[in-house]
């Protein structure tokens, strides 16, 4: 009955590590005085995840199913596990200083972190819908929490709530999904459901419809597709911005991860389907993310908006439902992630005054190549990379995602997509011409920089990544097109 | 006439599908963010109710396994929730969504 060889634990050795990191950095927190610094426990996590991104490195020839089918270790799961630690590894290196100017100094920033990665890396090995709930729930209520963290500002009170009602809303369609589909095929395995599914070919029963509705809503939910994406403007903007960074990335990537999965085995066979209904969602939120993020004042908002833009992208490749579109969401995911973290650190120095009700203005980046060069710079290459123009790794993320969906016979959809890269060019370039062209004014002279010490290697490393990944995308995309076989 | 009154598996899923969509309903339509909390609390019951009849029905302990699940989020979610709800309170001095408005496009 129960044999501990078939749950294979060896092979989740990463996500064992990075709960020890976790309950090591709590008695860190513990050991060291209160109200101080958190620098321990940041160190403690930082390490952590190294070792787990070493461990998931040197462990990578151990694949297979863990846990009775419950999870999977694939590549899949490997490039996943790679990028999402690689994220919140970015994220813990550069958020003490930031939290200290915001007054933050509670260590349970960092666990959260850290709980809500393991949550993500639930979601990308989940083999069962199970384990893709508790992997999206994990994620989810830390995430609750790290929106909320500035808790006596009213602003991050309001992301965090309507963050949290939507997202326990969105959670609430997502198990009612899952208990009509378990009715329909016995089990809640990703495995069954596609043989159940492929073996009543084109006589679908009419739960499984409304189940499979019910599950594309929670992940469009998640991934912040319109019209699901309310929540996400203002989480964004309520939160503080190193987890506005975070979320923009990493849990947009696990939901993906998840999305893939889920809909590209178990529901592989309903494809016809939800193919159509993600056209419309993926047309909408392309152009809808544009023309709100091309009204925003405020550079923390107008990122908001685009990243709602970039999942409109994302949903163009997923419905390709081949592998060149699956291998380019892996390689979008990846460089949106550099370049958006990028973007938000330099947004995060130039900002003067956290606590003003109109930080983060395009007014503040007037003539800063007159006064911070090298920040300018890397802010030109961030925005550049965002808008899709060469040589940057942005061009070909969206090349990709434009030709695998040209491919697969959805042209209209291509061409709504790269006239929309169009449009966001605009926005984009707003805040190159406010850096470049604009002279600079006496007014905002005042010193406000405050890129800390660990700031500045991650930006410059962001901006040599994102050039680098621009020159030799083939690298990049030759692991990504590797990591989807095992989908299709 | 004799009625046939065995309540079988139809008569659990219509029940936990009206429960579903009041609760749909409930967060549409009500401005307290208690109430609201509420409804996602009875629409998450009523997919457990859902799965706990397709258990019952199928002879499959899965179902029931994976309500213990759900009990445990949605207890989890209300630790979190509610917090987050205190600070609010103590900011505003107000439960309504329609005082939520700081953050506007």
């Amino acid at each position: 009955m129960f044999d501990v060889a078939t749950m294979q634990i060896s092979r989740l050795l990463p996500e064992m590590i990075l709960i020890g990191v976790a309950l090591a950095a709590i008695l860190v927190d513990v050991m060291l005085p209160k109200g101080k610094s958190t620098r321990g426990v940041q160190w403690t996590v930082i390490i952590g995840l190294i070792v787990v991104l070493a461990s998931t490195f040197f462990n990578r020839e151990n694949t297979g199913p863990a846990f009775g089918g419950m999870v999977v270790i694939d590549g899949f799961t490997m490039f996943f596990r790679l990028v999402l630690t690689f994220i919140t590894l970015l994220i813990v290196t550069v958020s003490e200083t930031y939290l200290g100017s915001l007054n933050i100094r509670i260590a349970e920033y960092y666990l959260l972190l850290v709980f809500s990665l393991f949550g993500m890396l639930l979601m990308a090995m989940a083999q069962d819908l199970l384990i893709v709930f508790l992997g999206i729930e994990t994620m989810s209520v830390c995430l609750y929490a790290l929106v909320g963290m500035s808790r006596h500002k009213h602003a991050s009170n309001e992301g965090a709530i309507k963050y949290f009602l939507l997202g326990s809303f969105t959670t609430a369609f997502f198990v009612y999904g899952i208990a009509l589909m378990f009715g329909v095929v016995g089990s809640t395995n990703i495995v069954d459901i596609m043989v159940y599914l492929s073996g009543v070919s084109g006589n679908v029963p009419m739960l499984a419809w409304a189940s499979a509705g019910l599950i594309l809503v929670a992940f469009a939910f998640k991934a912040a597709l319109v019209p699901f994406h309310w929540w996400s403007p203002d989480a964004y903007e309520g939160a503080p911005t190193t987890v506005t960074a975070f979320m923009s990335t990493a849990p947009k990537a696990a939901a993906f991860a998840a999305f893939l999965r889920v809909f590209y085995v178990a529901f592989g066979d309903m494809s016809e389907t939800w193919t159509t209904v993600l056209w419309v969602i993926a047309a909408i939120t392309m152009t809808f993310g544009n023309l709100l993020a091309l009204r925003q004042d405020s550079v923390k908002r107008m990122l908001a908006f685009s990243s709602i833009t970039h999942a409109g992208y994302l949903a163009v490749a997923l419905l390709t439902f081949d592998q060149m579109g699956a291998a380019a969401i892996l390689f979008y995911l990846m460089i949106y992630a550099l370049m958006n973290i990028g973007a938000f650190l330099v947004a995060i120095a130039v900002n003067r005054n956290e606590n003003d009700e109109k930080g983060y203005a395009f007014e503040d980046y007037r003539g800063l190549v007159f006064r911070k060069p090298a920040m300018a710079l890397a802010m030109l290459v961030f925005m550049l990379a965002l808008a899709g123009i060469p040589p940057t790794a942005g061009f070909f993320g969206k090349y990709y995602i434009f030709s695998a969906a040209v491919k697969s016979g959805f042209v209209g959809l291509a061409v709504i997509g790269v006239l929309n890269s169009a449009v966001s060019v605009y926005y984009y370039l707003r805040l190159i011409v406010f850096m470049f062209l604009k002279d600079r004014d006496e007014a905002s002279e005042t010193p406000g920089f405050n890129l800390s010490g660990e700031m500045v290697p991650i930006v410059i490393f962001c901006v040599i990544l994102v050039l680098l990944i621009g020159f030799f995308p083939d690298a990049l995309l030759a692991v990504a097109t590797r990591s989807v076989t095992v989908l299709l | 006439m004799i009625m046939d009154l065995t309540v079988g598996l139809n008569h659990y899923l219509i029940l936990a599908a009206i429960l579903f969509a009041i609760g749909v309903m409930g967060v549409l339509t009500r401005r307290n963010i208690l109430i609201i909390f509420m409804s996602v609390e009875m629409m998450l019951n009523s997919a457990n109710m859902t799965l706990i009849a397709f258990s019952h029905y199928l002879e499959n302990a899965g179902g029931m396994i994976f309500t213990f699940f759900t009990l445990t989020v949605a207890a989890a979610e209300v630790g979190v929730g509610l917090a987050i709800v205190v600070t609010i309170f103590r900011n505003t001095e107000s439960l309504d969504v329609r005082k939520l408005n700081l953050l506007k496009n």
